[in-house]
């Protein structure tokens, strides 16, 4: 085998196929992926065979595994079992949830003018104007600036055609620099820094000074469902989200591998219930919640809302203990089970709605 | 026959024995060195080395010349003796844009990680059987490698032919070909599933129920060493500062935690009073 049919091998390897992790920590306490999660066929995992330059132990059977390095000198390759993040998104994809983000207008999933690859954070810096990051080293500023030399008097004669009374009279420095952003975002002769694409990488899961773009794309590969689908199920149709989860907190729940924030008033009852629970611990319940709303971040981790549903017999057992339901002491659970603020904007949606009616 | 040093020239030699009739029948490995000769003869040659043919070492010349001072430079320093070119021995890195390309979309797309991938493969020419002017492929699944693949095709086809896309527009029209096709694929899913559920269709676990189930195995097990541990804690509260070797008796008595197995009884019990 000559080299070029090695180069070639080793580029179209599925081997290759694996992405820099983000960290080195494999099974670290990041809230996102870090490292490809890779599976092996039950006739390679009987060998141990995972597609690595070595074979793994006997130990890690049919696992699913992540790697830092396939070998080193030691013959000790750095490979842990690793799934959990692939269940935390098939419970997700299995509960049906809709993500919804904040740092897009736009459905981040279809091509729109603000989630282009290149496009810049919108910081409002005067370094932003030139492509680089607000954060960027004075080191880098000032080889852009070199590249640019006779800026000033460019800037200057740009003045002197568009705002000719920002050169007679003085002006705050607000104005000045809003009139500067303004002529190195207009003018085509400013040589700006180009866009490389290992300004959008994360190299051991730091991005660099220059990078402009530092946030995800789309939803970050973890949801792809839209919103307004009508679930079906033989009992009618779903409106709302149920998941069993245990309370880990006042105002947290885990809930499909997630720690959710619930609404506390939704809970106290649970809550009471399991911490006086004589010789067991709050963890050792499962309950059901009511997941509200899913939302992803700029840095691809996820934040959940939940309510506590009230639900089954025990909630409504009086104090004697006996099992006949104390109906005067707890409501029982709305069927419409919206939380108090979503069926007040819904009703305030009504209202307003009535209320144009009323003005036009 | 004398003896033969020359491997490589096996077929050559046993052809002509062949003609010539030293041998009657063709060897077994005939046919297939014949298919495959040996391309490269590894025999190794004692290099002929002839007295002043040979240029002079260029070490040897730092010595011998006057320094400024009029002594004499006899031996090497440290520092000529120091590989200064250290380059030259490292193994080159292979540098490839799909690596860049590949880090790009999966530091972007970090939940791409947690779909598995097999590194499984056969003969390694499994990408000859893709065809990128489209990103769905018969034979792999959907993945970053997909996006990555048709961003290269895009480039060299808007090269050729076609109006010139940037690295970036290329890219970030595989990115969108990538999600519609996911969205297609996650919505064919939860459809599929809601069909069977409507025909009767009744899934024994779901992944939430047994997540919970898994986490009621550890959660059982570190419920029995917490309550050891609250028995020693509480029991030597109660005894106050007099009680010295206390502690130590009490751990005696804890088991380890690997010792305690998941009970199922427990498990249901703690369903049932959900």
């Amino acid at each position: 085998m000559n080299s070029q049919e090695l180069f070639n091998l080793v580029r179209n390897s599925k081997l290759a196929q694996v992405a820099t992790p983000i960290s080195k920590n494999i099974r670290g306490k990041s809230s996102v992926p870090t490292h490809q999660i890779i599976f092996t066929p039950k006739s390679s995992a009987v060998r141990s065979n995972f597609g690595i330059k070595t074979t793994l132990p006997k130990q890690i059977g049919y696992s699913h595994i992540s790697f830092n390095d396939i070998d080193n000198y030691k013959s000790m390759p750095d490979v842990e079992k690793n799934s959990g993040k692939m269940y935390n998104r098939l419970k997700f994809q299995e509960t049906g949830l809709v993500v919804n983000n904040h740092y897009t207008d736009s459905n981040p999933l279809f091509p729109s003018g603000n989630n282009k690859s290149n496009s810049k954070q919108r910081d409002h810096s005067i370094a932003n104007s030139l492509n680089l990051h607000a954060k960027a080293s004075a080191e880098e500023i000032r080889s852009i600036l070199e590249q640019n030399p006779k800026l000033h008097q460019k800037f200057q004669k740009w003045l002197l055609v568009h705002h000719p009374q920002a050169l007679v009279s003085s002006i705050s420095q607000s104005t000045a620099s809003e009139l500067l952003r303004r002529f190195l975002s207009t003018d085509a002769a400013v040589i700006k820094k180009e866009l490389q694409l290992t300004d959008l990488a994360k190299a051991n899961g730091k991005i660099g000074s220059s990078a402009i773009s530092t946030h995800i794309q789309g939803t970050g590969g973890f949801s792809y469902s839209q919103k307004g689908k009508l679930t079906n199920t033989p009992n009618g149709v779903k409106y709302g989200v149920v998941a069993p989860g245990r309370l880990v907190g006042n105002k947290e729940a885990a809930i499909g591998g997630f720690v959710v924030g619930v609404n506390e008033r939704t809970t106290l009852l649970q809550h009471n219930y399991a911490k006086n629970a004589p010789g067991k611990h709050s963890r050792q319940f499962v309950m059901p919640f009511k997941i509200n709303e899913a939302e992803i971040t700029e840095t691809g981790s996820l934040k959940l809302y939940a309510d506590g549903i009230k639900t089954g017999s025990w909630m409504q057992r009086s104090s004697s203990n006996s099992f006949s339901p104390d109906r005067s002491r707890y409501t029982a659970s709305n069927p419409n089970f919206g939380s108090a603020s979503e069926r007040n904007k819904t009703e305030g949606e009504n209202l307003q709605r009535l209320l144009n009616l009323i003005i036009h | 026959m004398k003896i033969q040093s020359k491997a490589t020239t096996v077929l050559e030699r046993t052809s002509h024995y062949l003609k010539v009739g030293v041998l009657k029948q063709k060897p077994a490995w005939y046919d297939v060195v014949g298919a495959f000769p040996p391309h490269t003869d590894l025999t190794k040659k004692p290099k002929v080395l002839e007295l002043k043919t040979q240029k002079p070492d260029p070490f040897t010349s730092l010595f011998g010349t006057s320094r400024n001072d009029g002594t004499v430079k006899t031996r090497a320093s440290a520092f000529d003796r120091l590989q200064k070119n250290n380059s030259i021995s490292r193994i080159p890195q292979l540098e490839f844009l799909e690596d860049e390309l590949r880090d790009v979309f999966y530091h972007q797309h970090p939940w791409e990680f947690s779909r598995p991938k097999t590194l499984i493969e056969n003969k390694g020419d499994e990408y000859k059987d893709c065809d990128w002017s489209h990103m769905l492929q018969f034979n792999k699944p959907l993945d970053g490698e997909s996006v990555v693949q048709r961003t290269l095709w895009l480039l060299a086809d808007s090269k050729k032919n076609g109006p010139k896309l940037s690295l970036f527009e290329a890219y970030d029209k595989a990115r969108f070909e990538f999600y519609r096709l996911r969205m297609r694929e996650e919505m064919n899913s939860s459809v599929s599933r809601e069909e069977s559920v409507m025909y009767g269709a009744v899934f024994p676990t779901t992944h939430l129920e047994w997540g919970v189930q898994k986490e009621q195995e550890y959660i059982d097990v570190w419920a029995k060493v917490a309550s050891d541990k609250t028995k020693v804690a509480s029991a030597n509260r109660g005894r106050g500062t007099s009680a010295g070797s206390g502690a130590d008796e009490e751990k005696g008595a804890e088991t380890s935690i690997w010792e305690s197995s998941f009970e199922i009884s427990d498990a249901e019990e703690v369903v049932e009073e959900k």
